[in-house]
């Protein structure tokens, strides 16, 4: 039996037992990316068209002052800017659940899944390659929907954007390391379709993504307070549109590091364990 | 050589050992699907959230922009005719999940069938086509009750949702809704067959659904040329007779404009779906393609 490499050792073994597998993953998805241009077209197109009835729904209760409601609400008329920021967490949560945690499922049943993980390589730097294409395809499309959607229905920051990549980088490794727990989860369950859809959109609604968590009713806003994404999406609004924060930006930046660490750590523990199961019960390419 | 009219053996071959046939092939298609829904019960504890759920974040918005005292109240009811923007969303929610319960049901079932590899022995069987058409869409139409009937009970427990408007009229407008739905259904059920492709028809169509035909806002907000668009759309008509029999006190004069639109469109969907789906059965036997997917 063929023993894993080690992650240690000289550049070149790094660069044959990471690198590469890396970027042999980001290739298979690049060319998976262009052989369905539907699909990468409507990646983009579907979020603003989830967007559309929000906007309308926005003006629907605005007068010539506004969204005088929203206002008194937030503290900030900018009703598409708060919403068009709550589609970052929004993509990203998406991109854990079904890009991430569906990665290997979609390896199982086009049949790969059982190759990749015979090759010397080690499983969770081949996982690590699907968070890096994830994290590259899904911050493409937020790209595109945020120049759309300034266009579209406007979008206007009080500072510039780098501002808020210091609460958006550990809420993105929080989220890859819990797309890392959901992938074995995944694999354990075999038909998580319905858990998948339910637990995104939920997930989305209780971190507040087109509207301010406040006025989630009780039990959901104490839910939504326990989710670290909740803080993340909250503090980079609080940069950007300049309104008050949930709670102070230090204490929201200590919880995103927290989160991070955490589930990169759990979402490691979880996989392992799962990968052990399924190897040893041989249901691996069971789907 | 089967009969596979579906007026001819209704009017011209009518008999009672027909008719039974006809029944029972009903009654097997009807257990079969429920067996396949009850095998994955994901399915149908997701029937049960998803009311709740999905219009949920509309809800919440609408609580935003209306203002903690009420401030932006006064213009949704310009546009909309009531400050009862929870259940003038979730009326607008529902009819969008039961149009993506369609697509995704009946819309997909003929391909569905084709993935299972079951096409070619069901249509090879001494069987009525059309009936069998017709069989999957009362299975459609019987499951889709049980969850507008689930949806009105949690909007009334959890969402506030009063019906202002008469219950008679209210029943009636839903049920002139249905040939549209399920004519559209048809019409994709033919689609996806001949095209081999489903996710993105239904992304497209229900997305069309969602932005032109005011979902969660009034029509009257959007832009003329959206509005132009809207007006093509049955189920635009379809939304604001709910809306108007389940909100307002207004008796059936207000509703009979929209109820008659939806009502023939409905009728003219279905009979367009029937069509397309005969038209695409031949297509395919003729090309040899109705197992290949």
């Amino acid at each position: 039996m063929p023993t894993q490499r080690s992650l240690s050792g000289s550049w070149t073994e790094a660069r044959l037992n990471v690198l590469d597998p890396i970027w042999a993953v980001l290739k298979k998805d690049l060319r998976i990316m262009v052989r369905y241009p539907l699909n990468t077209i409507m990646s983009i197109v579907e979020p603003l068209m989830w967007l559309t009835p929000v906007y309308f729904l926005g003006q629907a209760f605005s007068s010539n002052a506004g969204p005088v409601g929203f206002a008194a609400t937030t503290g900030s008329s900018r009703f598409m800017s708060f919403v068009l920021l709550g589609t970052i967490t929004q993509l990203f949560i998406s991109a854990a659940f079904w890009g991430m945690g569906w990665s290997l499922r979609n390896d199982m049943t086009a049949g790969t899944l059982e190759a990749n993980w015979l090759t010397p390589t080690s499983r969770l730097v081949l996982l690590f390659g699907k968070s890096v294409s994830s994290l590259l395809r899904t911050s493409f499309n937020l790209v595109i929907i945020l120049f759309l959607g300034r266009w579209l229905f406007g979008l206007e920051i009080s500072a510039p954007f780098w501002q808020a990549t210091v609460f958006l980088f550990p809420m993105l490794v929080g989220l890859y390391g819990f797309g890392f727990a959901y992938a074995g989860i995944v694999l354990l369950l075999k038909d998580a379709n319905v858990l998948t859809d339910i637990s995104n959109f939920l997930l989305s609604t209780l971190t507040g993504s087109t509207f301010p968590v406040k006025v989630l009713p009780a039990p959901l806003l104490f839910l939504s307070l326990i989710l670290p994404m909740t803080y993340g999406l909250d503090a980079i609004r609080a940069v950007l549109l300049k309104i008050p924060p949930l709670v102070d930006l230090r204490w929201e930046f200590a919880i995103l590091c927290v989160f991070a660490v955490l589930f990169i750590w759990l979402g490691k523990s979880i996989f392992r364990r799962v990968d052990d199961h399924v190897r040893r019960t041989g249901t691996i390419s069971m789907y | 050589m089967p009969k596979t009219g579906f007026l001819s053996y209704l009017v011209l071959r009518f008999n009672r050992g027909r008719l039974s046939l006809l029944l029972a092939m009903t009654r097997a298609i009807i257990k079969k699907e429920w067996l396949l829904q009850i095998r994955y019960p994901g399915l149908l504890f997701a029937i049960i959230i998803w009311p709740v759920l999905f219009p949920l974040s509309y809800i919440l918005s609408g609580q935003a922009l209306a203002g903690p005292h009420g401030e932006g109240l006064a213009a949704f009811a310009r546009w909309s005719g009531t400050t009862d923007y929870r259940s003038y969303i979730t009326l607008g929610t529902t009819l969008w999940m039961w149009v993506n319960l369609t697509l995704w049901g009946l819309g997909t079932w003929l391909r569905q069938e084709q993935l299972r590899g079951t096409l070619e022995a069901n249509w090879l069987a001494p069987a009525s086509r059309p009936w069998f058409l017709f069989s999957t869409l009362l299975y459609s139409a019987l499951t889709d009750t049980i969850f507008i009937a689930i949806s009105l009970t949690e909007f009334h427990l959890f969402l506030g949702f009063r019906l202002a408007g008469s219950p008679l009229l209210f029943g009636l407008a839903i049920l002139a809704t249905m040939p549209s739905v399920y004519g559209l259904g048809l019409l994709f059920a033919a689609l996806v067959f001949w095209a081999k492709e489903t996710n993105s028809f239904v992304f497209v169509v229900r997305g069309i659904f969602m932005v032109f035909a005011g979902v969660t806002y009034p029509i009257e907000i959007m832009p003329g040329w959206m509005q132009k668009i809207a007006e093509f759309i049955p189920l635009t008509y379809s939304l604001r007779a709910l809306r108007v029999a389940a909100l307002t006190p207004t008796g059936w004069p207000a509703l009979a404009g929209d109820i008659t639109v939806t009502l023939v469109a409905g009728l003219v969907l279905l009979f367009l779906g029937g069509l397309a789906f005969s038209r695409t059965d031949r297509l395919a036997r003729r090309l040899g393609t109705v197992g290949t997917y």
